[in-house]
């Protein structure tokens, strides 16, 4: 989701990826260079944004497009040698409060050894809360917790953390708004406590016009990018700007993962039942359905 | 942990002889494993490789859409239909290029099986020689019980097919999985439906799933308090997948979700008991001399299983309550006529209570979890079983042959136990986590219950206490490719101790291989995992999935 702004967050580039993620953002299409393409339309007023209010909006738009929302997806993750390794699932969020909590299901589809699991997160963002986060596995009917400390542990196996999924407080860091051109705002993002993180800094580009960030680079104390995330598509779903197609890259080990969604909807009006452990043990079918 | 505890009759080495099988059809399977492999290799290349040609073709295309849908996309509303249409037409073209395959689609529920093909082999690391001459040690019998098919130099030799499928129903699900197996160690086809069962919402608030299936709960890992479903044992001493190590169980569970609370009530209509140590394969301590036959044909009550828990949860504060009504999971207990005519392991009857509490702490995940054990009578000593109405009283409502209808029979039970359980595990490193148990059992009445006789058959072999301490790390490398896995169990009380290293390799969707050891160590054959130091051995496995 916010993509960005929790992503990037994260202590980690991965996480940003996230925000991705969990925005399920859509597709439609632009990649960071049909930016350009942009009509020059953004207002003017934009502007006079400070760099963490614009960081917030970033946050809204990434990871909080609607009151719940629904997402097929799926991704190819790529290791340095080309081999693939692929991740089918559907995601159901709703926001408990815009820019507060969330809560999220994931339920895998594919390949066959995670077909059937399902991953549960209660995101908090108060600082001194963690974020809830159990892990369903069916060959043993069993509902494992997962700690707090794993955050940036991958998520199935992708680029991805678990934390990009569930987002990061934007609190964390604190911004500067570096430069703008006519369709962009580059943001510094610096992490308020360094011992916490493995970045030394972030740069997010956010487009003006839909506050997507487009494009994040994580630099590491050498001040070199050692980690990439991508909007690749950005599509306007039920009226939400939506990622639809985003991509991280490792540029350190090499290799990515990316990440792509389809049947996009918000304001279904689930009900919280959905997010609960019921759905973890029996997937709640009405909700999983095209 | 009660996995070892096979009970306080800690039973004997038994065993088998050999029997010369299967190797020639592992080598057939790993042929033809290596075929399938090379062929769908060589596909994807091909595949990759015309996907490489045209993708940049295509992607010129792409790039064109993307700019006039990102134009849309930021004016109008009008040009979002136009977007929608646009995608709809040309969803699985626009991936296909950098993903080299369209989204996998709903098939039929024929198309839809998916599982792995699997062969697995292990070998002893020291002979065991209960096995090889199927003896059956100490105050055994010369009961010849053992399978002479059963090889002795091997603990593993699986060559397995698993499927599953999901029947999907208006708002229900009919759930399917199952394997078959041939184990190449007791040279016989085996088969397992681990799942076959209907699950669905009843109402707004409960849910039901009814039919064979797998049942989890509880906070202990490889040690369960109050998780008293089906486990198999042998299977966790041979090496096969942690999935093996539960059991299934023929099943209605009935599961009720109210506002931050839930209750599970399971009835098992008739009792089915774990997949215990028999000495089939693996011996162990058995100082009363009963052979396998004589375990395995140790009669089952026919009556009921209850499986309660009670959760709810503050904050990030989880609080269970547990309740079980049933019977010793394996023959722990002891029945005998008092004209000593029979003599014969048994399942007792027994009841647990328990609690638990899990918590965010540290960063990390904490837990407690405590049970209390009370079988049918209190003490290894003596309940009387009035045979007039067997299905009634403190005894397992077992009808046996064996036992003299017209005369009391006495039951050999263990006394009362207590246990407690403290985890605590977290990520120690990026990618490394490690995860604390320390456990504690105590056994009330001891010295009262347990006849002199018996004590002295335990080789002063301390049952009233038992502490254990279990250190798992966990390493996970290669995006999860590679997963080590070190898990250790040792107890202080009993000086012995179990650690078992499993390195997993998966370096696609399709193939995973697996290596690993599980070593046990002990001064005397006595303890919990003394008795199978002889046990000791290292597989691997290949997995091919589909």
């Amino acid at each position: 989701m916010s993509f960005f702004t929790r992503s990037l967050m994260t202590k980690n580039i991965k996480r940003a990826a996230f925000a991705t993620f969990v925005s399920f953002a859509s597709a439609a299409s632009f990649n960071s260079h049909a930016n350009e393409s942009v009509p020059a339309s953004t207002p003017d007023a934009t502007t006079d944004l400070t760099a963490e209010q614009i960081i917030k909006k970033a946050e809204l738009a990434a990871y909080y497009a609607g009151e719940d929302g629904k997402s097929e997806a799926r991704m190819m993750i790529v290791d340095d040698q080309g081999r693939r390794q692929t991740r089918q699932f559907t995601i159901l969020k709703k926001d408990v409060e815009d820019g507060g909590d969330q809560k999220m299901m994931v339920f895998f589809s594919r390949p066959a050894d995670v077909s059937g699991m399902v991953f549960r997160v209660e995101k908090h963002n108060a600082l001194n809360q963690d974020d809830d986060r159990w892990l369903y596995l069916p060959g043993l009917d069993l509902v494992k917790r997962i700690s707090a400390g794993d955050k940036r542990t991958s998520f199935v196996g992708s680029h991805f953390f678990y934390e990009d999924v569930s987002g990061r407080s934007t609190a964390l860091d604190s911004f500067e708004l570096l430069s703008q051109t006519k369709d962009e705002f580059v943001l510094k993002g610096t992490p308020k406590d360094p011992s916490q993180v493995e970045f030394s800094h972030y740069d997010v580009r956010i487009n003006k016009t839909t506050f997507i960030p487009m494009v994040i680079d994580f630099y590491n104390t050498k001040g070199e990018v050692y980690r990439k995330v991508e909007s690749l598509n950005v599509e306007i779903i039920d009226g939400f700007p939506t990622v639809t197609k985003s991509k991280i890259s490792d540029l350190e080990k090499g290799g990515y993962t990316l990440m792509q969604f389809r049947g996009i909807r918000y304001d279904l009006g689930m009900p919280d039942t959905v997010f609960t452990e019921r759905s973890l043990r029996t997937p709640p079918l009405e909700w999983l359905r095209r | 942990m009660h996995v070892l505890q096979l009970g306080q009759i800690k039973t004997s080495r038994v065993f088998a002889r050999v029997h010369q099988t299967s190797l020639f059809m592992a080598s057939l399977f790993v042929v033809a494993l290596a075929l399938v492999h090379n062929n769908a290799e060589a596909a994807n290349s091909t595949k990759r490789q015309e996907m490489t040609e045209t993708s940049e073709a295509k992607r010129t295309i792409s790039s064109k859409k993307r700019s006039k849908g990102i134009v849309g996309a930021a004016r109008s509303d009008e040009s979002v239909e136009q977007l929608g249409g646009e995608l709809d037409g040309d969803w699985s073209e626009e991936w296909e290029d950098d993903w080299g395959s369209p989204w996998e689609e709903p098939k039929s529920f024929w198309q839809s099986f998916t599982g792995f093909a699997e062969l697995a082999l292990g070998r002893r690391i020291q002979s065991d020689i209960y096995q090889e001459y199927s003896m059956v040690q100490e105050y055994g019998t010369a009961d010849k019980n053992v399978d002479s098919k059963t090889r002795t130099d091997s603990t593993l030799e699986d060559v397995r097919l698993q499927l599953q499928n999901t029947y999907t129903l208006e708002s229900s699900t009919i759930n399917f999985r199952g394997h078959v197996y041939y184990d190449g160690v007791q040279s016989k086809w085996q088969g397992q439906l681990r799942e076959l069962n209907w699950q669905g919402a009843v109402s707004t608030q409960w849910d039901i799933k009814a039919g064979q299936q797998v049942i989890t709960w509880g906070t202990g890992n490889y040690v369960f308090i109050n998780d008293m479903f089906n486990k198999d044992w042998q299977s966790f001493l041979a090496g096969r997948d942690d999935e093996y190590l539960k059991a299934p169980q023929f099943a209605v569970k009935a599961s009720g979700y109210f506002d931050n609370a839930s209750l599970d009530l399971v009835l098992t209509p008739r009792f089915s008991s774990d997949n215990f140590i028999n000495g089939e394969v693996f011996s162990f301590y058995n100082p009363l001399g009963f052979s396998t036959k004589k375990l395995n044909s140790a009669k089952k009550p026919h009556s009921p299983e209850y499986a309660v828990r009670y959760k709810q949860r503050w904050d990030d504060l989880e609080l269970a309550l547990y309740g079980y009504h049933g019977f010793e999971k394996s023959p722990e207990s002891l029945v005998v006529s008092p004209n000593g005519n029979m003599f014969a392991p048994s399942y007792a009857k027994l009841s647990v209570f328990g609690a638990s509490m899990t918590t965010n702490f540290m960063e990390g995940i904490a837990s407690i979890e405590i049970g209390h054990y009370n079988r049918s009578s209190n003490g290894l000593a003596l309940s009387q079983n009035s045979s007039q109405d067997p299905n009634q009283g403190q005894t397992p409502s077992m009808r046996t042959t064996n036992v003299p209808t017209s005369e009391t029979s006495f039951w050999f039970t263990a006394p009362d136990e207590s246990k407690i359980l403290f985890g605590f595990e977290r990520e120690l490193i990026t990618n490394l986590s490690g995860a604390l148990q320390v456990s504690y059992e105590y056994q009330h009445d001891f010295d009262k219950a347990m006849p002199a006789a018996l004590q002295m058959m335990q080789d002063n072999y301390e049952l009233k206490r038992r502490s254990l301490v279990t250190l798992q790390l966990r390493y996970s490398a290669l995006q999860n490719k590679l997963n080590v896995d070190w898990f250790t169990f040792v107890s202080p009380s009993d000086e012995d101790g179990h650690t078992r290293l499993k390195v997993n390799y998966k370096p696609n969707d399709q193939w995973q291989y697996t290596l690993g050891t599980n070593y046990f160590w002990g001064d005397v054959p006595t303890t919990f995992f003394g008795q199978f130091e002889k046990a000791s051995s290292a597989y691997f496995s290949v997995r091919r999935f589909f």
